[in-house]
Parts: structure tokens; C-alpha cells; sequence
């Protein structure tokens, strides 16, 4: 496979690579690393990956697991508050669009007091637009689990704006 | 259309809708005039929707110069073992080549070394000549040798000879003086 074939074939999951890798590391320049890891990875297999059938699939499976391992490598190395997500995505961000900065960082700590697994699904869904079958794809969970997580995250964020506007 | 985006919020919180229908929400509480005020659901959909990340502009662009780097990369390693390899196959032939030929000259050396004791010819003249003179002062020592053997053996002779001729003398004398003993 040369390099033109190579890049009709895989380039444009380019996108989808960088938006799975943000949702787990909440880092741009992170996400930006393990987009030309996934593809440096694909380039040195995409020989014996000719006869992968989904290539979604597989792109978005090891997408999630090298972000997963710099996620936890960056977890170990700074131990972040599991409360102060946003702190990091604030620091480390290049977009220069502070009302956008601040409107993430607003759901980051609405987000950050839901479990774990809610929090990917709506990062996956509403931060990285995914559609629900690349969100359970990426979450290697079934599409009704993907659905279940949004509404009850939904549903809570709703129920701290209520609680707000009651006070 | 109001009755429409009840039914939509209704399903959002359920997890029900798809990108189509939430995207009709945003666009709805977008253009419809309201306060979020008081309005959690306008909250909660307008939240969402302006964290939407962007994926950064020059990323494709960097990485089909990264897939391009990478090619040419690979084709270099490519020509370069290929390079090698055709090197390590030429340099086995010439030294089986060389091999060969060692051989061959071994061989041949070999044979000419065997063969020098029966060289017809020499290559001067001087030493032609004193293969002749080693030659002839060879078969003149073997030849005295010879000779000597022989002068030995005619003294011998000689000796035996004069031993006979003597004995015969004696008996002729004996002869002789029985004969004159018995005339008398």
C-alpha cells in the first residue's frame, strides 16, 4: 500500500482519532500526539491491516487505548483532582477563544461530580459530536448502555440548573 | 412546532435522540427568543452545544506531509538494503570467483612442480650446461665406480691365473724327474 492509498484510505478519520483522543485526554496537544501515533501505528501495519473488515472500528480501538495509556501515564505523573479536569484543559488549551474556554470549562465542573463513565459519554457525544455508535464504539459498551449514560448525565445537569434557579 | 420540540426534550432526556433531532433543539433555543434564565432545559442544550470542539485546522494537512515524510523515508531504507544486499551478492561472487581461480593455480602449480624433473629445456644456456656437467660427472662416478670393480676382478683373476700356471710348472717338474729316475 503506498502513500496515496494510504491516505484515501485512512485520513479522514482524522477527525474522529483527534475528538475520541480529546474526549479522554481533555488536552489539545495531546489529542494532536496520539493522532500521528494512531496513524505512525497504522503506517507500520497497513500491510497486515488490509484485511481488517471495519476499519472504524479497529482506528477507534486503538485510538482508545493509546489515549487511555496517556491519560493514565499523565494522571500518574501530576496526580489531577478527578474535580479539576477543567484546570487542565484551561492551561494547556491553544484556543484563543476564552468565551468558548469558559463555556468547557462551565460543563467540565457541571460534568465533574457524574461517574466516570457518564462524563465520557457526554465528552464523547456532546464535546467531540460523536454520533451514539462510534460513543459505544469508543466506550466498547452497546449502544442502549450509551443511551442509558446520556439521559441519566443529561438528566442531572438539568436537575443542577433546577436546583440553581430554585435558590 | 411547539408540541414537536416538547416531544424532542422529552426524548433528549431519555437519550433518544439522534445528531438530526438535538441538532433541531440547538438550532430551536438558537433562534428562539428567550431567557436562560429560569430555563434549564435552554441551559442545558446551549451548554452542551458551545462545548463542541473543533478539530485544529492544519491537522490533515500535517499529517499527509507526516504520511509523505514517512514514504519517502521507507523507500530510502528499501534502496538502501537493496543496496546492500546486492553488494553482499556481488562480493560472494567475486570471491567464489576468486575462489575458483585460487584453485585452478593451486592446481596447476601443483602439476608443473610434479612435472619439473622432466623439463626438456632450460631457459639459458649456463644452465643447460651445468645440467649436462651434473649429468656427465654423475655417470663418469658411476662409470670409475664400474671400473674399479672390474680392475678388481682382473686382479683377482690375474691372481688365480699365476696360481694355476704355478701348479703346473710343479707337476711338469715332477714329471720330468720321475722319468729321468726311471731310465737311469
Amino acid at each position: 500500500m503506498d502513500g496515496d492509498e494510504f491516505k484515501s484510505r485512512f485520513l479522514p478519520f482524522n477527525g474522529l482519532i483527534y475528538r475520541i483522543s480529546f474526549a479522554i485526554t481533555c488536552d489539545m496537544q495531546e489529542a494532536e500526539d496520539i493522532v500521528q501515533e494512531v496513524y505512525e501505528k497504522l503506517w507500520k501495519i497497513r500491510e497486515t491491516s488490509a484485511t481488517v473488515r471495519h476499519d472504524e472500528a479497529y482506528i477507534i480501538s486503538i485510538t482508545r487505548n493509546m489515549a487511555l495509556d496517556r491519560y493514565r501515564r499523565k494522571l500518574n505523573r501530576q496526580t489531577i483532582p478527578a474535580s479539576s479536569l477543567y484546570d487542565l484543559c484551561e492551561e494547556e488549551s491553544e484556543d484563543n477563544n476564552m468565551e468558548h474556554k469558559e463555556m468547557l470549562g462551565n460543563v467540565e465542573i457541571l460534568l465533574a461530580s457524574l461517574p466516570q463513565s457518564q462524563q465520557m459519554a457526554m465528552r464523547l457525544r456532546h464535546f467531540s459530536d460523536l454520533p451514539i455508535p462510534q460513543v459505544a464504539e469508543a466506550m466498547q459498551l452497546t449502544q442502549t448502555n450509551v443511551r442509558q449514560l446520556l439521559s441519566r448525565a443529561r438528566r442531572t445537569l438539568k436537575e443542577k440548573f433546577e436546583n440553581i434557579y430554585a435558590k | 412546532m411547539q408540541n414537536k420540540i416538547e416531544i424532542l426534550i422529552d426524548r433528549f432526556y431519555k437519550g433518544e435522540t439522534d445528531s438530526k433531532e438535538e441538532e433541531l433543539l440547538v438550532n430551536y433555543f438558537t433562534q428562539e427568543p428567550g431567557s436562560l434564565q429560569g430555563d434549564a432545559d435552554r441551559n442545558v442544550i446551549q451548554l452542551l452545544s458551545s462545548a463542541k470542539i473543533s478539530v485544529p485546522s492544519g491537522l490533515e494537512s500535517k499529517i499527509a506531509s507526516m504520511i509523505d515524510r514517512w514514504e519517502v523515508q521507507e523507500k530510502k531504507r528499501v534502496m538502501d538494503r537493496n543496496r546492500i544486499e546486492f553488494r553482499k551478492r556481488i562480493i560472494g561472487v567475486a570471491a567464489s570467483v576468486l575462489l575458483v581461480i585460487g584453485i585452478g593455480f593451486w592446481y596447476q602449480y601443483r602439476n608443473v612442480e610434479n612435472q619439473s624433473g622432466l623439463k626438456e629445456t632450460f631457459d639459458t644456456p649456463q644452465e643447460s650446461q651445468e645440467a649436462v656437467m651434473e649429468a656427465l660427472q654423475l655417470f663418469s662416478q658411476n662409470f670409475s665406480k664400474g671400473t674399479g670393480a672390474m680392475e678388481k676382478a682382473d686382479e683377482q683373476v690375474d691372481k688365480t691365473l699365476k696360481i694355476i700356471d704355478q701348479l703346473l710348472n710343479e707337476n711338469v717338474v715332477n714329471t720330468e724327474s720321475n722319468h729321468t729316475s726311471q731310465n737311469k
